[in-house]
């Protein structure tokens, strides 16, 4: 007797995909390498703040890491949101997007094993971060416990966003260099303006001139929908916390998860606009 | 002689001064409830809002006055010196479209029971005002009054003394009565306003005349329920920087010292705001952040005693004074040490010694005020290991693709030599 074999639900083929790709990502130097790096961050930023105390006796912060885990959490937002675009984009470009799409498995379970994948990979680098940080001991003998470990629970929701604005990008476009371009040109743009924004908030009033005043009124007027569509305004919630010395609090990941689900619908409604097909 | 001359006369010419455009207009002049005392503030033309705080009464007048902006700290000021006019009619408040209040010109005090640095103000108004300047008029000539006499009998006292001195008298001399102690109390000088007493919520308010809304007057009164918070904060001196402290405002802020080394502690007693509720109304033109907090400073605080807790135990550390002496040289630098009797103290401050044992962290606390500062130790760290530590991922994964490596080579060869 012949028994047709049953296609996998949407559930098992989201995790099927996503085991498999992550297990080649862990199987990849890329991820080891990107590990060590911001490990390494996180050595050259204990560095200069051990080096602090041969002049300073005392410095008062609510956590010391807060500046290095912004620049980490920045540096892993901006490559695997690099990733996720040429990832989908690469797909497409050696047809093997149309293969899968041919099979029992649609748009959704694609986008979703790529981002499970990559939300898995922050995870897992975020966690050797951590483990580095307590064991390692970069800012001195001591300096880091429990409590200074705790800053690291919420900051990487705040690389969402620009992971999930890659998807979008990869999504939509056709070939692997058109992603990193587009997706890069977009990230700088948009990260050039929270830049701007926040060296002319930083400014004294009455050291600026009057045409960043005025500037810096459109960016504060922009400020409210910017909120709401600019992925570089998520990732640079960690370093207002650091210039507020303020730490993160469970309630400011709203607006980055709900950033990152909304681009995430985008990344599925652009794959289907576009197709399969380069 | 000619050019001297000439180079006189071009040194004594007035140079070219900056003198800004001003304009009469219409502003507002307010004595605002900030929490802890009444601030004095203006709302320029151009501001359409006026936030004041709930939960105390603020005063407001419509003044005509010269405005005028200065570039160098982009802002406008007002000269109350040349005009300050003020408008008279009643002042119209509503909400929604609906006529709210209509309130009447009257004379207000501000009335501080222990003087207008403890706070703890509150505005009287009319007869009441009035009444309780006239009273703190009179107590303040009574004292000076008692206050002279008094100085007259000790100086009596002393000539007494003298006197019998020089005479050889042993008879004794009744010493004269104490110096009378002010008092802290101070009530204003009565001055005219409109009372703001409303309840939290955006309003409109205009000043009304006989012909009707005076022009210039209508803004956007906007009442806060301030969410404000007394607190214990204190104020870190290292022992290298004394004239710089660090402020460590809540207990999230730690405090990390070098191992071995000295600081030393203020406390002081402030109100925390949000800046944005804060800012707006003690200073309408400054730009606040949303979403920081501000922690305003009213007083040293008379706490004079926290426990340190460490490993090994806890200890209570008392409050001292401490001298700051300048080193003789030309060179900068000071050298800090307790103060000895007679002198005057630099700092009134808990010393804090961090331990050069490894003994961990410290906790510095104030039980019945809630207060708690964690102090952590620095020690030099190992450099070398935590950067082979930071390069280990990458090392592993090598390492682990190097043997993978040579295993398949060698089961590859052991492959080609079967038989």
């Amino acid at each position: 007797m012949n028994v047709a074999p049953t296609p996998a639900g949407p559930l098992t083929a989201t995790a099927l995909l996503t085991w498999r790709e992550l297990r080649s990502r862990l199987g990849s130097v890329w991820f080891w390498a990107v590990s060590s790096v911001t490990c390494f961050m996180a050595w050259l930023y204990g560095a200069g703040f051990v080096t602090s105390f041969n002049t300073e006796s005392v410095i008062v912060t609510t956590d010391p890491l807060l500046a290095v885990n912004a620049l980490v959490v920045v540096f892993l937002g901006v490559v695997l949101g690099l990733r996720l675009a040429a990832s989908m984009a690469w797909e497409r470009e050696h047809r093997t997007l149309e293969v899968l799409l041919i099979g029992p498995v649609g748009w959704p379970t694609v986008i979703s094993a790529k981002v499970l994948v990559e939300i898995a990979v922050l995870a897992l680098l975020m966690l050797i971060y951590a483990v580095y940080l307590a064991v390692a001991q970069p800012l001195g003998a001591g300096v880091i416990s429990a409590g200074e470990l705790g800053g690291l629970v919420l900051v990487p929701v705040f690389a969402l966003p620009v992971m999930a604005m890659g998807l979008v990008v990869g999504a939509a476009l056709g070939t692997v260099r058109a992603a990193v371009v587009v997706f890069l040109v977009l990230f700088g743009a948009l990260a050039a303006v929270e830049a701007a924004h926040a060296a002319l908030t930083a400014q004294p009033v009455e050291q600026q001139s009057l045409a960043s005043l005025y500037v810096s009124h459109v960016l504060d007027l922009a400020a409210p929908g910017l909120d709401v569509i600019s992925p570089a305004r998520m990732l640079a919630v960690p370093l207002r916390a650091l210039s507020r010395q303020a730490g993160l609090v469970p309630t400011q990941t709203l607006l980055p998860l709900g950033q990152a689900a909304l681009l995430i619908g985008l990344a599925i409604l652009a794959g289907r606009m576009r197709g399969a097909m380069r | 002689m000619k050019v001297l001359l000439l180079g006189l006369m071009l040194a004594a010419t007035p140079g070219f001064a900056l003198d800004p455009e001003r304009r009469e207009v219409t502003v507002i002049s307010g004595r605002l409830w900030e929490g802890h005392k009444f601030t004095e503030m203006f709302l320029p033309s151009n501001a359409q809002v006026l936030s004041v705080m709930a939960g105390q009464d603020s005063a407001i007048s419509f003044v005509r006055t010269q405005e005028y902006y200065w570039p160098l700290s982009r802002q406008v000021y007002v000269d109350f010196e040349s005009q300050r006019d003020p408008l008279s009619g009643r002042l119209r408040i509503e909400q929604d479209g609906r006529m709210i209040a209509e309130v009447e010109q009257a004379p207000f005090a501000i009335d501080y029971p222990q003087g207008a640095v403890n706070g703890n103000g509150r505005l009287l108004w009319g007869e009441e005002a009035e009444a309780a300047h006239i009273a703190y008029l009179r107590s303040e000539t009574e004292f000076n009054r008692a206050f002279v006499e008094a100085q007259r009998a000790r100086t009596a006292y002393e000539q007494a003394l003298l006197d019998a001195a020089r005479a050889g008298s042993t008879e004794p001399i009744p010493p004269p009565a104490p110096l009378p102690q002010p008092s802290m109390r101070l009530v204003t000088k009565p001055a005219s306003g409109y009372r703001i007493a409303v309840e939290p919520g955006e309003y409109r308010i205009s000043l009304v005349g006989e012909g009707g809304v005076l022009p210039g007057t209508e803004r956007t009164l906007r009442v806060i329920a301030v969410e404000s918070q007394s607190a214990l904060v204190a104020d870190i001196i290292p022992e290298e920087r004394w004239t710089r402290p660090l402020p460590a405002n809540s207990d999230a802020s730690r405090i990390y010292a070098r191992a071995g080394s000295t600081f030393y502690m203020t406390l002081a007693e402030a109100t925390r705001f949000r800046e944005a509720d804060y800012l707006a109304v003690v200073s309408p033109q400054a730009t606040a952040s949303a979403d920081r907090d501000l922690w305003v400073r009213r007083q040293p605080s008379e706490i004079d005693t926290v426990l340190l807790s460490h490993a090994a135990g806890s200890e209570t550390l008392a409050r001292a004074g401490f001298k700051v002496e300048q080193t003789s040289s030309s060179g900068f630098g000071y050298t800090v040490r307790p103060a000895r009797d007679g002198e005057t103290v630099d700092i009134d401050a808990f010393a804090i010694t961090v331990p050069n044992d490894r003994a961990g962290r410290l906790q510095l606390a104030v039980t019945q005020a809630g207060f708690t500062r964690e102090v952590v130790a620095v020690w030099q760290r190992n450099g070398l290991l935590s950067l082979l530590l930071a390069l280990m991922p990458l090392l592993a994964f090598l390492g682990y693709a190097l043997i993978s490596h040579m295993r398949r080579g060698g089961r590859a060869s052991g492959a080609d030599v079967e038989p």
